[in-house]
């Protein structure tokens, strides 16, 4: 009964893909070019490269992930390795739960008015990475937390038996085991930051030129192509060369993903 | 006494890093519930129960937002779930090992697509079809749920035991049976990954802002509509004063209903076992 429609429907999905790949370098090809990836913009980005972009996606996605790595890591670590009540276990569970479902546009309404806003760091590569690490760190906590529960139990028995501390056992025994399971996370989140527009739009803003600090705005590539397409008429084809990048590295990362995982639930 | 400081230490660090995360997502809804209850309260409850939306006169009513909203995501929800459940169940139940793999990474790809190159492949396919409207904002969303109904129950289908199959097949009774019986045995876990992926549309901005033409007004299959992220994302640049408390008020009924079916979603996940 669900053989036919099922190997439709997967035909149909695969097909869109392919689809949208095919299109996306058709109509960018005319804009790609010898150092379009290295070139300033030019004519407001109708033509040239996408030079300051794709530094400005570089820094805002590696310090955001850095960043979110930096306290998921040590939550993860937490959260399943010491025996908290579990009345504590429940919230903090339910919070990661509404982190990871709360909208990417909601993060940057709370971005710019708190980070741009009331920490004065109006549009800049700043608030834009701070922003996004907090949109990434229940992700990539929720990532890490079942990267250390596929950690089997024996590994923590033994180090008891042994008179193991429980910090060393953690950072010694179980976070290195965990290794391969703890990468999966790091490299879904710099894809959904490449991906990102909706909390950088208003937080990093939609500068074009190369930041010379952390505290200039700079338009990463997804913002760049939503910018081009919104405000900026004729951007069309300029729009098509830069979502072909976006393409490509999306490609990448979820290659990187498949092969360090075989677990569907990162996909979500 | 010099070991048991160190243990200390460690946690001690680990549980203060880790509190931020948290901290921030307390810090969002607090932020956003405390800026919306202002609003609330200057607008009073009859004017948002109104059904006009003109910033412009002052006028905030959210009625035609949330039906926008909620007939943008129900219609991507007809459209994705049949896709993406029957894909699921092929590739779980019937599938070889390969062409389960690679139409797995193929799906994931398609969900890991950022939104703003879904919009500008539907503003080149499915605008000049469909113009900006209901319609091509439903497409667009399903476009973008269906791989993460797709893989989430998927993920569902694949813990049914594989003695319950078999033994299924062994009495005779069908395939279309031995599928209902996969099927109801991940109904938990299909139910939630359903969920999650309407959480996913019910927040999703930039690709549906592209396609939808964002004018404030009943929902009409071929006519323009406007929904509560899309006013957001293009009402925000521009908003001050009441205005822009008016938006935070948009977002947090959007955070609201997110997080109820986040939990819930997550919830039905884990009894599954996923």
């Amino acid at each position: 009964m669900i053989r036919i429609p099922g190997i439709i429907a997967t035909l149909l999905l695969t097909a869109l893909v392919a689809w949208m790949g095919c299109d996306l370098f058709y109509r960018g090809a005319s804009g790609l070019h010898a150092g379009y990836l290295f070139e300033a913009p030019r004519n407001l980005g109708r033509s040239g490269g996408i030079g300051p972009m794709l530094a400005s996606t570089g820094i805002i996605v590696g310090l955001a992930t850095l960043l979110a790595g930096l306290v998921s890591l040590p939550l993860a670590v937490a959260y399943t390795e010491l025996a908290a009540p579990a009345g504590l276990r429940k919230i903090i569970r339910s919070a990661l739960d509404i982190g990871v479902g709360v909208p990417r546009i909601v993060w940057g309404l709370f971005g710019a008015a708190f980070f741009g806003g009331y920490c004065g760091f109006g549009f800049s590569l700043l608030s834009g990475v701070l922003t996004l690490a907090c949109l990434l760190a229940p992700i990539m906590t929720t990532g890490f937390i079942t990267g250390l529960e596929m950690v089997e139990n024996e590994v923590r028995e033994q180090c008891a038996a042994l008179g193991v501390d429980s910090w060393q056992t953690a950072w010694r025994q179980v976070v290195p085991v965990a290794l391969p399971g703890l990468t999966a996370p790091l490299a879904l989140a710099a894809g959904r930051g490449c991906g990102d527009a909706a909390a950088l739009l208003f937080t990093a803003g939609v500068a074009m030129q190369m930041p010379s600090s952390l505290l200039d705005p700079g338009a990463t590539l997804s913002v760049f192509v939503f910018h081009l397409l919104g405000t900026v008429p004729g951007g069309q084809n300029a729009a098509y060369s830069a979502a072909a990048v976006l393409f490509i590295i999306t490609l990448v990362i979820q290659l990187a993903i498949t092969i360090l995982t075989r677990e569907e639930r990162y996909a979500q | 006494m010099f070991r048991w400081s160190r243990e200390r230490w460690f946690w001690a660090g680990a549980i203060g890093l880790g509190l931020l995360p948290v901290l921030a997502i307390v810090a969002l809804a607090i932020f956003l519930f405390w800026n919306a209850a202002g609003a609330a309260a200057q607008i009073g409850p009859r004017e948002l129960a109104a059904a006009e939306w003109l910033p412009q006169q002052n006028r905030y009513g959210v009625v035609r937002l949330l039906a926008g909203t909620l007939a943008v995501t129900a219609l991507a929800l007809c459209l994705a779930v049949p896709v993406a459940l029957s894909a699921a169940g092929f590739l779980s139940l019937y599938a070889g090992g390969k062409v389960r793999a690679a139409a797995n990474a193929a799906i994931g790809l398609l969900g890991g697509i950022p939104s703003v190159v879904i919009g500008l492949w539907a503003m080149t396919w499915i605008v000049p079809l469909f113009g900006n409207s209901w319609i091509s904002a439903s497409m667009v969303l399903a476009l973008m749920i269906a791989p993460t109904i797709c893989l989430l129950s998927g993920a569902a289908l694949r813990l049914v035991p594989a003695d319950l199959l078999e033994a299924s097949r062994a009495l005779g009774v069908g395939e279309a049976i031995v599928s209902r019986v996969a099927f109801h045995h991940a109904r938990w876990g299909i139910l939630g990954a359903v969920v999650l992926g309407t959480s996913r549309a019910l927040g999703e901005a930039v690709a549906v802002s592209m396609v939808a033409g964002n004018v404030v007004s009943w929902p009409s299959l071929t006519r323009p509509i406007a929904t509560l992220t899309t006013t957001l994302i293009v009402e925000l640049d521009s908003a001050a004063g009441l205005h822009r408390d008016a938006l935070y008020l948009l977002g947090c009924i959007v955070l609201i209903a997110i997080s109820a079916l986040s939990v819930f979603g997550r919830a039905a996940q884990r009894k599954a076992g996923i």
